[in-house]
């Protein structure tokens, strides 16, 4: 996944006006980056949600495991967002983690809010300990990239390696 | 304990199904299924002389009932003489057939009510332990809400990272020195130059450095001195 830095751009900043609450910024903002940004930070927002749901599941995540994602994103976030428990659920299992298209589930408006505010919740919400959001955000775009370049044959040596690495944080606990 | 594994017959998950089951044999108690000895289970009691002299004689007593069978018995003639009366015999097999007709159809009706079969029970079931678990992982990767609205809060990173900074400044510095020192603006002097150079190289080391980790990631061995 090639990623636009104008688009990357964009994205980054509506995410942190979302976060912020700052819905006055971004309407101004979606207005004029232009249809072509706007459109564009939708698959990156794809992206970024489903590593999160991966990242946080340490696995391809379960129904129940998007139902708990969702439950956390929409009632516990400092986000304040606009946006329910079932459109993030439908979000995450049906267009990040589906095969479905974002605009075959949710209506005109929906289509750029949803992922926008679902996103910004997770990066806020499960972003690591160490990590501000703007730098598990690098840390996502590098990993797409990564994997972007990179053979499939080399996912059964990173399970391998997955493996192998929590086998030996579990023993050092 | 003995070293081999009781064998466990175990019955069905939910009773009244079990009459299905036509050729299932009786359920062997546990407390039957070892030998006298107690160093046998019942798995292994085709091999019952063969444990040494002291085992050559020992019974088996579900073996020996009457009436009973067990699944790891030996097979024999006696075995198949269900099966061979339902073949030679059309009556018996007509109302062997009939009879289990009656109690599909007796299973059917339950299940048509709303009786869920063993299967869906099973489907159905979610450990309550299971559940807490996935609840309490996810829920501890998910950031407290004190520490979202700070982080909220917290302006976002310069664009410029301070390591280019540096390397930015120092170039400019070398460039204007050196062309100072070419109009004969500035005198050259040795002292000024190496302490030009020595910035140059530290600044340019930093940012080499800064680079190496942005490709390569955070090791283990960078976050010790953090």
């Amino acid at each position: 996944m090639g990623i636009d830095r104008k688009m990357e751009q964009a994205t980054r900043t509506m995410l942190g006006h979302a976060m912020r609450h700052e819905l006055d910024d971004l309407a101004t903002l979606m207005r004029t980056v232009g249809n072509e940004a706007l459109l564009g930070s939708i698959p990156l927002c794809l992206f970024a949600s489903a590593y999160i749901a991966v990242d946080t599941s340490e696995r391809w995540p379960t129904d129940a495991d998007i139902r708990e994602i969702a439950k956390l994103a929409a009632s516990q976030s400092a986000t304040e967002l606009d946006i329910s428990e079932r459109e993030i659920y439908e979000y995450l299992s049906r267009v990040a983690l589906g095969s479905e298209k974002v605009d075959d589930v949710f209506s005109d408006e929906g289509v750029v809010t949803v992922p926008l505010y679902t996103t910004a919740n997770l990066l806020l919400g499960f972003r690591p300990r160490d990590k501000h959001w703007w730098e598990y955000l690098d840390q996502i775009w590098d990993a797409a990239e990564v994997a972007d370049r990179t053979s499939l044959t080399v996912l059964p040596a990173l399970m391998l390696r997955a493996r192998k690495e929590s086998s030996h944080s579990d023993d050092s606990d | 304990m003995s070293p081999h594994p009781r064998r466990q017959v175990t019955p069905p998950e939910v009773g009244e199904y079990s009459d299905l089951n036509q050729f299932d044999p009786v359920p062997v108690p546990k407390v039957e299924t070892q030998c006298r000895h107690g160093t046998a289970a019942r798995p292994m009691r085709e091999l019952h002389g063969w444990h040494g002299d002291r085992h050559r004689d020992a019974r088996d007593a579900i073996a020996d009932a009457p009436g009973r069978h067990a699944r790891d018995a030996p097979k024999h003639a006696g075995h198949d003489s269900l099966k061979l009366r339902m073949l030679l015999d059309p009556e018996a097999r007509t109302a062997e057939h009939l009879r289990h007709r009656k109690a599909v159809e007796a299973y059917e009706a339950r299940h048509a009510t709303g009786h869920p079969g063993p299967q869906e029970a099973k489907q159905e079931q979610v450990p309550p332990e299971s559940r807490d678990t996935l609840t309490s992982r996810l829920a501890k990767k998910w950031d407290s809400p004190e520490s979202q609205q700070e982080e909220r809060r917290r302006p976002e990173r310069s664009w410029l990272p301070r390591a280019d900074m540096v390397k930015a400044v120092s170039d400019s510095g070398i460039l204007v020195t050196t062309i100072a020192v070419a109009l004969g603006v500035a005198s050259a002097r040795w002292d000024a130059v190496a302490v030009g150079a020595a910035t140059a190289v530290v600044s340019n080391v930093a940012w080499a450095n800064r680079r190496w980790k942005e490709k390569h990631g955070h090791r283990p061995e960078d976050g010790a001195g953090d």
